[in-house]
Protein backbone atom coordinates (compact mmCIF):
# COMPACT_ATOMS: atom_id res chain seq x y z
CA UNK A 1 0.00 0.00 0.00
CA UNK A 2 1.14 3.51 -0.49
CA UNK A 3 2.32 5.77 1.84
CA UNK A 4 1.91 9.22 2.13
CA UNK A 5 4.09 9.50 5.36
CA UNK A 6 6.52 7.08 4.55
CA UNK A 7 5.79 5.33 7.65
CA UNK A 8 4.87 1.48 7.71
CA UNK A 9 1.54 -0.22 8.36
CA UNK A 10 1.47 -0.31 12.05
CA UNK A 11 3.48 3.24 12.48
CA UNK A 12 0.34 5.10 9.88
CA UNK A 13 -2.20 3.01 12.50
CA UNK A 14 -0.68 4.37 15.97
CA UNK A 15 -0.06 7.90 13.98
CA UNK A 16 -3.76 8.09 12.91
CA UNK A 17 -4.77 7.76 16.14
CA UNK A 18 -2.35 10.12 17.75
CA UNK A 19 -3.61 12.74 15.33
CA UNK A 20 -7.14 11.90 16.40
CA UNK A 21 -6.36 11.82 20.28
CA UNK A 22 -4.59 15.29 19.79
CA UNK A 23 -8.41 16.55 17.04
CA UNK A 24 -10.49 15.11 20.37
CA UNK A 25 -8.51 16.76 23.30
CA UNK A 26 -9.38 19.93 21.14
CA UNK A 27 -12.82 19.46 20.85
CA UNK A 28 -13.15 18.55 24.74
CA UNK A 29 -11.25 22.06 25.49
CA UNK A 30 -13.68 24.54 23.14
CA UNK A 31 -13.54 27.08 25.84
CA UNK A 32 -9.83 27.11 26.16
CA UNK A 33 -8.73 26.25 22.31
CA UNK A 34 -9.38 29.94 21.32
CA UNK A 35 -9.71 30.83 17.65
CA UNK A 36 -6.81 33.06 16.19
CA UNK A 37 -5.33 33.94 12.88
CA UNK A 38 -2.41 35.87 14.41
CA UNK A 39 0.71 34.89 12.54
CA UNK A 40 2.49 33.99 16.19
CA UNK A 41 -0.18 32.56 18.24
CA UNK A 42 -1.75 30.44 15.66
CA UNK A 43 1.71 27.86 15.58
CA UNK A 44 1.85 27.51 19.38
CA UNK A 45 0.97 24.29 20.04
CA UNK A 46 4.05 22.95 17.44
CA UNK A 47 6.51 25.48 18.63
CA UNK A 48 5.91 24.68 22.27
CA UNK A 49 5.50 21.28 21.55
CA UNK A 50 2.10 20.34 23.20
CA UNK A 51 1.67 16.65 23.55
CA UNK A 52 -2.01 15.82 23.19
CA UNK A 53 -1.07 12.17 24.60
CA UNK A 54 -0.12 14.44 28.24
CA UNK A 55 -3.36 16.66 27.54
CA UNK A 56 -1.77 19.43 26.51
CA UNK A 57 -2.79 21.43 23.75
CA UNK A 58 -2.98 25.14 21.82
CA UNK A 59 -4.60 27.41 23.42
CA UNK A 60 -4.87 29.42 20.05
CA UNK A 61 -5.22 28.27 16.29
CA UNK A 62 -7.54 28.68 13.14
CA UNK A 63 -8.37 25.81 11.37
CA UNK A 64 -4.93 25.26 9.56
CA UNK A 65 -2.84 24.99 12.31
CA UNK A 66 -4.89 23.12 14.20
CA UNK A 67 -5.43 20.15 11.40
CA UNK A 68 -1.56 20.74 11.01
CA UNK A 69 -1.02 20.62 15.14
CA UNK A 70 -3.23 17.34 15.32
CA UNK A 71 -1.18 15.56 12.57
CA UNK A 72 2.00 16.62 13.95
CA UNK A 73 1.25 14.89 17.08
CA UNK A 74 0.52 11.24 15.36
CA UNK A 75 3.60 12.21 12.81
CA UNK A 76 6.63 14.22 13.90
CA UNK A 77 6.19 13.62 17.82
CA UNK A 78 5.53 10.30 18.03
CA UNK A 79 7.81 9.24 14.69
CA UNK A 80 10.32 12.19 13.73
CA UNK A 81 8.46 12.75 10.72
CA UNK A 82 9.40 15.29 8.75
CA UNK A 83 6.37 18.16 7.79
CA UNK A 84 4.98 16.37 4.95
CA UNK A 85 1.93 18.51 5.74
CA UNK A 86 2.73 22.05 4.89
CA UNK A 87 6.72 21.20 3.72
CA UNK A 88 7.99 24.08 5.90
CA UNK A 89 9.48 22.22 8.37
CA UNK A 90 6.32 22.12 10.57
CA UNK A 91 6.87 26.33 11.27
CA UNK A 92 4.27 27.79 9.45
CA UNK A 93 1.41 26.68 6.79
CA UNK A 94 -1.67 27.27 5.73
CA UNK A 95 -4.57 25.75 3.33
CA UNK A 96 -2.84 26.43 0.11
CA UNK A 97 0.30 24.66 1.53
CA UNK A 98 -1.79 21.89 3.15
CA UNK A 99 -3.33 21.31 -0.72
CA UNK A 100 0.20 21.26 -2.00
CA UNK A 101 1.17 18.39 0.25
CA UNK A 102 -0.22 15.04 0.82
CA UNK A 103 -2.58 12.72 -1.67
CA UNK A 104 -5.98 13.29 -2.45
CA UNK A 105 -8.45 10.54 -1.76
CA UNK A 106 -11.41 10.02 -5.13
CA UNK A 107 -13.78 8.45 -2.61
CA UNK A 108 -15.29 9.04 0.76
CA UNK A 109 -15.51 5.54 1.29
CA UNK A 110 -11.70 4.96 1.40
CA UNK A 111 -11.77 8.10 3.99
CA UNK A 112 -9.85 7.47 7.04
CA UNK A 113 -8.89 8.82 10.26
CA UNK A 114 -6.63 11.69 10.04
CA UNK A 115 -7.17 12.44 6.95
CA UNK A 116 -8.26 15.94 5.80
CA UNK A 117 -11.24 17.66 4.29
CA UNK A 118 -10.95 21.31 2.63
CA UNK A 119 -13.79 23.18 1.60
CA UNK A 120 -13.73 26.10 -0.67
CA UNK A 121 -13.78 26.14 -4.55
CA UNK A 122 -10.46 25.99 -5.65
CA UNK A 123 -6.95 26.56 -4.63
CA UNK A 124 -6.05 27.58 -1.36
CA UNK A 125 -9.10 26.66 -0.18
CA UNK A 126 -11.08 28.49 2.56
CA UNK A 127 -11.04 25.96 5.17
CA UNK A 128 -9.76 22.49 6.99
CA UNK A 129 -10.85 20.16 8.77
CA UNK A 130 -9.63 16.95 10.15
CA UNK A 131 -11.55 13.27 9.81
CA UNK A 132 -11.70 11.83 13.63
CA UNK A 133 -14.03 8.65 12.29
CA UNK A 134 -17.28 7.56 11.28
CA UNK A 135 -20.49 7.53 12.60
CA UNK A 136 -23.19 5.19 10.50
CA UNK A 137 -20.54 5.23 7.51
CA UNK A 138 -20.41 9.06 7.14
CA UNK A 139 -16.96 10.56 7.81
CA UNK A 140 -16.99 12.86 11.11
CA UNK A 141 -14.73 15.75 11.38
CA UNK A 142 -13.34 18.18 14.08
CA UNK A 143 -13.52 21.66 12.62
CA UNK A 144 -12.24 24.59 13.99
CA UNK A 145 -13.07 27.79 12.26
CA UNK A 146 -14.18 30.31 14.74
CA UNK A 147 -13.93 31.46 18.29
CA UNK A 148 -17.00 29.12 19.31
CA UNK A 149 -15.15 25.79 17.96
CA UNK A 150 -13.83 23.29 17.59
CA UNK A 151 -16.98 21.80 16.70
CA UNK A 152 -17.43 17.54 15.93
CA UNK A 153 -19.63 17.75 12.56
CA UNK A 154 -20.36 15.20 9.39
CA UNK A 155 -17.30 15.84 6.68
CA UNK A 156 -19.91 17.70 4.58
CA UNK A 157 -21.31 20.39 7.00
CA UNK A 158 -20.73 22.80 4.39
CA UNK A 159 -21.99 22.55 0.82
CA UNK A 160 -18.47 23.36 -0.71
CA UNK A 161 -16.12 20.30 0.23
CA UNK A 162 -13.57 21.04 -2.31
CA UNK A 163 -10.70 18.09 -1.79
CA UNK A 164 -10.05 15.30 0.80
CA UNK A 165 -6.17 14.86 1.77
CA UNK A 166 -4.20 11.81 3.18
CA UNK A 167 -0.73 12.84 4.98
CA UNK A 168 -0.34 9.85 6.87
CA UNK B 1 -2.24 20.94 -5.86
CA UNK B 2 -2.16 19.60 -9.54
CA UNK B 3 -4.25 18.41 -12.28
CA UNK B 4 -2.05 15.11 -12.56
CA UNK B 5 -1.30 13.94 -9.07
CA UNK B 6 -2.63 10.42 -8.60
CA UNK B 7 -5.23 9.96 -5.87
CA UNK B 8 -4.43 7.48 -3.02
CA UNK B 9 -6.97 5.37 -3.60
CA UNK B 10 -6.29 4.96 -6.87
CA UNK B 11 -3.02 3.09 -6.20
CA UNK B 12 -2.99 -0.91 -7.53
CA UNK B 13 -1.61 -1.14 -3.95
CA UNK B 14 -3.79 0.49 -2.29
CA UNK B 15 -5.54 -1.31 0.96
CA UNK B 16 -8.97 -0.41 1.92
CA UNK B 17 -9.20 -2.09 5.03
CA UNK B 18 -6.66 -0.82 6.35
CA UNK B 19 -7.92 0.20 10.07
CA UNK B 20 -11.56 0.01 8.81
CA UNK B 21 -12.66 -1.97 11.97
CA UNK B 22 -11.61 0.34 14.47
CA UNK B 23 -12.99 4.17 13.15
CA UNK B 24 -16.72 4.67 14.19
CA UNK B 25 -16.73 7.20 16.62
CA UNK B 26 -19.79 6.72 19.58
CA UNK B 27 -20.88 8.57 22.42
CA UNK B 28 -20.10 11.98 20.23
CA UNK B 29 -23.35 13.93 19.23
CA UNK B 30 -22.47 15.45 16.17
CA UNK B 31 -23.34 19.55 15.91
CA UNK B 32 -26.44 21.03 13.98
CA UNK B 33 -24.67 22.32 11.02
CA UNK B 34 -27.42 25.12 11.21
CA UNK B 35 -26.05 25.80 14.66
CA UNK B 36 -22.16 25.90 13.69
CA UNK B 37 -20.91 29.82 13.38
CA UNK B 38 -19.74 30.55 10.05
CA UNK B 39 -16.03 29.61 9.84
CA UNK B 40 -13.64 32.54 9.65
CA UNK B 41 -11.52 31.19 7.02
CA UNK B 42 -8.03 30.28 7.05
CA UNK B 43 -5.18 32.95 7.54
CA UNK B 44 -3.88 32.66 3.55
CA UNK B 45 -0.80 33.16 2.65
CA UNK B 46 0.41 35.06 5.21
CA UNK B 47 0.41 31.56 7.26
CA UNK B 48 3.46 30.42 5.17
CA UNK B 49 5.21 33.73 4.44
CA UNK B 50 7.91 33.63 2.20
CA UNK B 51 11.24 32.44 3.99
CA UNK B 52 9.54 30.40 6.02
CA UNK B 53 11.20 26.66 7.34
Amino acid sequence: MPSVSGLPRAQRRKARKGAVQAALLGLRNPTSVHYTQDLTSRWEGIRRRHDASKGRFPKHSDCSSFATWCLWNGLQLAFGVDDVVNGLDWTAGYTGTMLNNGRPVRHVENVKQADCVFYGTEWPGKHVAIVVGRQGGVPMVVSHGSEEGPFFVRYNYRPDVLQIRRYI
Amino acid sequence: MTAEEEFVDDDPEYDADEDEEDDEIAGLQPANPDEVPPDEGDVGQAGAPEGSG
